[in-house]
């Protein structure tokens, strides 16, 4: 699971949850992957993304990310800053681990780099 | 088998199709002149006036549709157009030339007889190729892993193509397989993310997957992830523009029945039956929330394609009996 995924995913699917994010990543194997750069993606997706939680995630998997505290101005000229934000959107991944729900800490597992946010039938 | 567009009237471009997937032919070539903002209408009037004057060297091609011509016809029918009125002035080069000038005969309907005489004659100054190649590059004959339900490649792309796929954009198959529409959009340039049932997951091995079939052609660096969740629940992510296109071909009737999570009295877990109507319910919720303005949500439904799978699947019963799969 790469970081880009975990920052759009939510644990509203639960019963009674309301925000269901961030999902907390506790990660018990992690891998750093070289992915081609392309600055228009990333760009198209800077807007999309929460920044904070971006930030925690890659704290959480105990990789400095080396992101400024906010998006910069002028994001889609600056290379540099695009180029730090794909490495932590795309490069990194979890592949063992669990993503727990913030409101009622139900931990969902990731296996293999796929995290599997099936519900049992009491929870939906 | 053709059809003309035309740019106010300075520009007329005929266009030869392959004769397969005919409903689809002038809704794709609509997308495709909309993703590139090109406004053009497709007359149903054949064009009258194509030829232009030029020094530079050019040949003659003959290409008919629905009827072999020999080679002695074909000749013939270059001695015998009007060369005056051509009057090209450059040097005929039949191996490198410059240009080439098509004399396309079209005898009729695929499906009936050919007619007796050419029921259309065109005449018209090449331009390019499509890609109907790339159908055999990434044919599933050839593909890592396939399922039983498995895309072929030129629908796929087909469906890309309607589906406005673009580079560089985020696009989502909720009912992924072995992934066959995705290597497509991957293959045009967009990066791509996917829901595949559980028992897709579990039955397969590390590299029988969706993410090694975009390996196989040098896509890996468009693999966002894959999720294993049930697609009737909608509401697994931030709420928010993030799809720029979902495409997908969901299960439905005979080719492969739909299972979903539901409550149960027994309190285990209960696969039920999903009914199409509720896929493409929360298929339309699910773009609803999640598609970019004016990003498409394309779903395939056998109704249309009844033929085709047909062929598809007594392809797929030879390639596994061959394979001993
Ligand atoms: C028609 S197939 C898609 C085939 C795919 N286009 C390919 O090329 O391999 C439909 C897929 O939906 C999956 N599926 C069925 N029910 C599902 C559900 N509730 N949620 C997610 N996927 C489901 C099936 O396992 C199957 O792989």
């Amino acid at each position: 699971m790469k970081l880009l995924t975990h920052n759009m995913l939510t644990s509203n699917i639960i019963k009674g949850v309301s925000k269901g994010f961030p999902l907390k990543i506790v990660a018990s194997k992690v891998e750093e992957k070289e992915v081609d750069f392309v600055p228009e993606f990333t760009a198209r997706m800077i807007p999309k993304i929460d920044w904070p939680a971006l930030r925690q995630a890659a704290a959480d998997l105990g990789k400095p990310d080396n992101l400024p505290e906010n998006v910069v101005e002028k994001y889609e000229e600056n290379e540099e800053f695009l180029k730090k934000t794909h490495h932590v959107l795309m490069e990194l991944e979890v592949l063992e681990g669990e993503l727990i729900c913030p409101e009622t800490g139900r931990k969902f597992p990731v296996s293999n780099g796929i995290p599997n946010m099936l519900l049992r039938e009491d929870e939906v | 088998m053709a059809a003309s567009i035309g740019k106010s009237c300075t520009r007329t471009i005929l266009v030869h199709f392959a004769h397969e997937h005919t409903d689809f032919r002038i809704p794709e070539l609509q997308s495709i002149l909309g993703l590139f903002h090109i406004e053009a209408t497709v007359p149903k009037e054949c064009l009258k006036e194509a030829h232009i004057k030029c020094k530079e060297s050019f040949k003659y091609q003959v290409t008919s549709f629905n009827k072999k011509l020999n080679k002695e016809r074909k000749l013939q029918i270059i001695e015998d157009l009007p060369h005056e009125t051509l009057a090209f002035e450059g040097p005929v080069d039949l191996k490198n030339p410059q240009h080439e000038y098509h004399i396309i005969e079209d005898y009729g309907s695929l499906l009936g007889q050919p007619t007796e005489a050419p029921q259309q004659v065109y005449f018209a100054k090449w331009i390019a190729d499509g890609q109907r190649e790339k159908i055999n590059e990434f044919h599933l004959q050839k593909r890592h892993f396939i399922a039983n339900t498995s895309m072929d490649a030129g629908l796929s792309m087909v469906m890309s193509n309607l589906g406005q796929v673009q580079s560089g954009t985020l696009i989502f198959d909720p009912f992924v397989g072995s992934g066959s529409l995705l290597v497509s959009a991957a293959a045009q340039g967009a990066f791509v993310m996917a829901r595949p049932s559980r028992a897709n997951v579990k039955q397969r091995s590390d590299d029988e997957s969706v993410r090694a079939n975009l390996r196989q052609y040098g896509l890996e660096s468009h693999y966002i992830d894959i999720l294993v969740a049930d697609s009737s629940r909608v509401n697994m992510w931030r709420e928010q523009p993030l799809f720029h296109s979902i495409i997908t071909d969901p299960p439905y009737g005979i080719r492969e029945g739909a299972k979903r999570i539901e409550k149960s009295e027994k309190h285990i877990a209960q696969r039920t039956e999903y009914h199409l109507s509720d896929i493409f319910m929360d298929l339309l919720n699910f773009a609803a929330r999640y598609l970019t303005l004016n990003g498409r949500l394309e779903g395939m439904s056998d109704a249309e394609l009844h033929v085709d799978h047909f062929q598809e699947s007594t392809f797929r019963d030879m390639y596994f009996k061959e394979s001993n799969l």
